[in-house]
């Protein structure tokens, strides 16, 4: 019987995998709102907080929230993740979102890193359903646990500078509340230890978009033909998953790393390939 | 589906707002406006807008006046 072929593994990712870190930066840009816009009737998808001084779109977190406090349903942030959801999933977290880039960008202080176990992804339902939804519908955007009141990326994008601001105009600064300065804290030390510690544990939006990994348009997959199960892709993952039977999980961020092995694949709903992952190896 | 949803919020989805009168008077009638889904989006990033104890949607700021409640 002919041995499966082992594949191939690149040296290293290509160069639009590379090129993860410009394209960030690009969309930082068209985030930060450069031609002054301010475009705030439109809800976003991505975790960006439209108190920010730079910010095109309203953040969908916020605007959640906030529709979910006043009771009235969403239907704009609602069908707006579910049309980018749908169409790349976690491709959204991975190469658009800028409290993402922060994290990458923080992550590459050379910091022996944490590995926590994927299941904990699951927390980040707990704050969706909790912080976004519960605590805003039954005591309002008023509680201390109203999700943008601890929000770090709240705080780092839109609260800080604001202070900063005020101070500098000589005005009186509001200082954020000591829960919220501890969650920065902790977040901010947290970004040095472990690879994305917001998205991989606390982020609602990662959390909807998590979802849609398994349904979205463009999508990964291991070819079954190709894939030995040699567990190279496992090494890869910052997420700490195993991507040869984890593609779908709601945690990956869709970064591309494990593309390196030739064995994993991006597919468009058009490709004509069944989506189906290769069964575990005995 | 998601595309249904956008559209529908864009285009039908409104809701009734009272808006907040300097010195409001029994005599006087309770001023409100009809909002878009994405004008109710403009006004929550500037925290304009909250849920009055009757349950009503109310502006957190009066004619001539800017918003100062940041939710964040």
């Amino acid at each position: 019987m002919a041995a499966m072929a082992e594949p191939r593994i690149r040296p290293k990712p290509s160069r639009f995998v590379r090129g993860r870190l410009w394209i960030q930066a690009a969309f930082l840009l068209v985030w930060l709102d450069p031609l002054a816009l301010r475009l705030h009737t439109i809800c976003g998808s991505v975790y960006h907080c439209y108190a920010c001084p730079l910010a095109l779109f309203a953040c969908p977190v916020g605007v959640l929230a906030n529709f979910s406090a006043l009771h009235v349903v969403p239907f704009i942030a609602a069908g707006t993740l579910l049309v980018v959801g749908g169409l790349v999933g976690g491709f959204v977290c991975g190469w658009a979102c800028p409290f993402g880039f922060l994290q990458d960008l923080v992550a590459k202080v050379p910091v022996p890193k944490v590995r926590l176990p994927s299941w904990t992804g699951y927390f980040r339902y707990a704050v969706l359903a909790g912080l976004v939804v519960a605590v805003p519908f039954f005591f309002g955007e008023a509680h201390p646990l109203f999700i943008c009141r601890v929000c770090p990326a709240g705080a780092l994008e839109g609260a800080v500078p604001n202070m900063v601001r005020e101070a500098a105009g000589g005005g009186s600064a509001v200082s954020m509340s000591a829960l919220k300065w501890a969650v920065v804290v902790f977040i901010v030390v947290a970004m040095f230890v472990k690879f994305r510690p917001w998205c991989s544990l606390f982020c609602p939006l990662g959390a909807i978009f998590g979802v849609f990994n398994r349904f979205s348009a463009v999508f990964l997959r291991a070819n079954p033909k190709k894939c030995v199960q040699c567990g190279a892709c496992r090494k890869m993952c910052p997420m700490n998953l195993a991507p040869e039977k984890q593609l779908s999980d709601p945690l990956c961020i869709r970064c591309m790393q494990c593309t390196r092995c030739e064995a994993i694949e991006v597919k468009t709903a058009f490709s004509r390939t069944e989506r189906a992952e290769p069964a575990p190896a005995d | 589906m998601g595309a249904a949803l956008l559209t529908y919020g864009v285009a039908r989805h409104s809701q009734t707002v009272l808006l907040k009168q300097a010195e409001p008077s029994a005599a006087e009638a309770e001023k409100t406006l009809q909002e878009s889904e994405p004008a109710l989006i403009r006004e929550i990033t500037v925290g304009g807008l909250r849920r009055n104890p009757a349950g009503e949607l109310e502006r957190t700021y009066g004619e001539g006046e800017t918003p100062s409640l940041c939710p964040t």
